[in-house]
């Protein structure tokens, strides 16, 4: 789908930017490990995780409301 | 917009079209294709469909086709096509539809006299030479060809009531007489033979119903406002599935009866077919339901219509039949003049509104877990978390890019189940303010943690600022998908868009 060519280049971007020297001094950034990588990918998700339970929480009780 | 037959002229009305709960429309055009085509013969005997009638109706076909008016053009691949008044070409394809030989044939008789159609006269007639025989024809509405025939009073009345009858179902009808003349050379409106008469239809369009079932899926009332006959408006709408009994149905006495009473938006509540209905009417029609609370969207065309149109929330417009005066007071116009245009229009506008709200809702909470990461540092007395020009990236960068291709997505499967969302709604709902909240809050609270403890655990404030512009940009990336949708459950959406 588009949107994940889009969101896939934005992290690609990214990335990117934490090797090129120039973008590096820029934006103060430095290439991190791998275990840190996933580490953050996993709290990222998280974001997913907790969103989905809020709008369970929300339809549950406008279903009870009904 | 435009590739669906829909022309914004003003383009808040992309929006109001997606807020739109009630469709006010015409019938003529609109609902119905405008292309009159026979449907019964019916003779004082008999009802015929054009299948069931034959060669020795030679006299009717005949009656058809020779007393016309209309043109006729032979197009490079053999198809004719008419021009003229509606019910000419009717009557003409009428013929033509039975045997083409009808059409060549009638060029090569000699007319010697005949009587144009004129409104008044409510009829018309010709004087035909046809292999050495003069002919007389004559058409028009049924009282008045009848006084030219030899009939007695009481089936001339006879004939009438059954008339009525057909009017009743929704039929517009013509009848048809002829004679031989020996002796005369003029025409002469005396002691003609009856025919019959034919009963025409505006047959709706195909895709009409399927539309306001759509557009009634979609919590939005469809009324329709015609100026036609209250029997055959409430026939046409039962077919549409507009209305369901003649209780839904008001005519011109109660129209009028319902204006002196103050035009009270409570009485005309249930109602869905208007007919015979004075410009004036359908603007205090549309009045009344906007007190009702609808957000009404009004189609015209003519002269007249313009007042409605400026009084709807959204007017729309006929491109092809609308009259100029008509286009401009409105503020989309439908290319096509078809009601189906309307309806994706709608989608259309729900779409852009869910997208602007996306867009809102990324920027919104990105930005709210920005602020709650940096005032936390403050609080506690942390280097700040993130730099200026770091913020900036991420902000204009990779946020902008998101926001771009929200705003370009695709509709959401079951827009069109989705009642309409109150016209009074702003934008933020509490829908929204709460899954900025949340969403927010989580993403600050987290790299919050994450930086202290990257700062408690010796790390310098360099790599703890880069591990956790990395984690917001991770974060952006996978809040886009919550941002896409505000009440399907992902994966539910995701099983979809694997199927791309």
């Amino acid at each position: 789908m588009f949107l994940i060519l889009w969101v896939i280049f934005t992290q690609l971007l990214h990335i990117a930017c934490m090797h090129i020297p120039f973008m590096q001094n820029v934006l103060s950034t430095q290439p991190v490990s791998f275990d840190i990588w996933i580490e953050l990918a996993m709290i990222a998700i998280g974001l997913l995780v907790v969103m989905e339970i809020d709008k369970w929480i929300t339809f549950r009780s406008v279903k009870s409301s009904i | 917009m435009s590739k669906k037959n829909v022309i914004i002229r003003k383009l808040a009305a992309i929006e109001g079209l997606g807020a739109c709960t009630l469709i006010a429309s015409d019938k003529t055009g609109t609902l119905t294709q405008n292309k009159l085509s026979v449907e019964y013969f019916i003779s004082q005997t008999q009802v015929y469909d054009t299948n069931t009638l034959n060669e020795a109706h030679d006299k009717v076909y005949l009656a058809s086709i020779l007393c016309n008016e209309m043109h006729y053009e032979t197009s490079k691949d053999g198809d004719v096509n008419f021009f003229g008044d509606q019910v000419d070409i009717a009557l003409a394809q009428f013929a033509v539809n039975a045997n083409e030989s009808y059409i060549t044939n009638a060029k090569s008789y000699r007319k010697i006299d005949e009587i144009p159609y004129e409104p008044v006269n409510r009829f018309s007639a010709v004087m035909m030479e046809l292999d050495d025989t003069l002919f007389q024809f004559s058409k028009g509405s049924p009282e008045t060809v009848l006084e030219h025939c030899t009939l007695t009073e009481e089936t001339k009345k006879e004939i009438l009531n059954d008339v009525d009858a057909w009017a009743h179902k929704g039929y517009r009808t013509i009848a048809l007489a002829y004679k031989e003349s020996v002796d005369e050379s003029t025409i002469n409106l005396k002691n003609f033979t009856y025919l019959g008469f034919v009963a025409i239809i505006d047959p709706v369009r195909e895709e009409s119903p399927e539309a306001i079932k759509k557009a009634q899926e979609a919590g939005i009332k469809v009324v329709m406002i015609t100026g036609d006959h209250p029997n055959t408006a409430f026939c046409i709408a039962q077919e549409l599935g507009i209305a369901s009994s003649e209780q839904e149905v008001m005519n011109d006495k109660a129209l009028r009866l319902w204006e002196d009473h103050g035009a009270k938006a409570e009485e005309i509540k249930d109602k869905s077919v208007f007919s015979r209905v004075s410009p004036a009417q359908k603007m205090k029609i549309v009045m009344a339901y906007q007190t009702l609370g609808h957000y009404v969207a009004v189609t015209g065309d003519g002269v007249n219509d313009a007042p409605a149109l400026r009084h709807a929330n959204i007017g729309v417009a006929m491109g092809e039949s609308g009259t100029d005066i008509a286009k401009a007071s409105s503020d989309i116009i439908l290319t096509d003049d078809n009601f189906t245009s309307i309806v994706s229009g709608i989608e259309e506008g729900r779409r852009a509104h869910d997208n602007i709200r996306k867009v809102i809702y990324l920027l919104l909470s990105t930005g709210f877990a920005e602020l709650v990461l940096v005032m936390l540092s403050f609080i506690t007395g942390l280097p700040l978390p993130l730099l200026p020009v770091q913020l900036l990236w991420l902000n204009l960068v990779t946020n902008g890019i998101e926001d771009v291709m929200l705003g370009l997505e695709k509709a959401e499967p079951g827009l069109l189940k989705r009642k309409p969302r109150s016209p009074k709604e702003p934008i933020f709902n509490p829908l929204m303010l709460r899954r900025i909240f949340v969403g927010g809050l989580y993403i600050g609270v987290v790299s919050f943690v994450l930086f202290y403890f990257l700062l408690q655990h010796g790390e310098s404030v360099e790599s703890a600022r880069n591990i956790i512009l990395l984690l917001m940009v991770l974060f952006e990336n996978v809040h886009v998908f919550n941002a896409r949708t505000e009440i399907n459950y992902l994966h539910k959406s995701a099983t979809k868009a694997v199927c791309f």
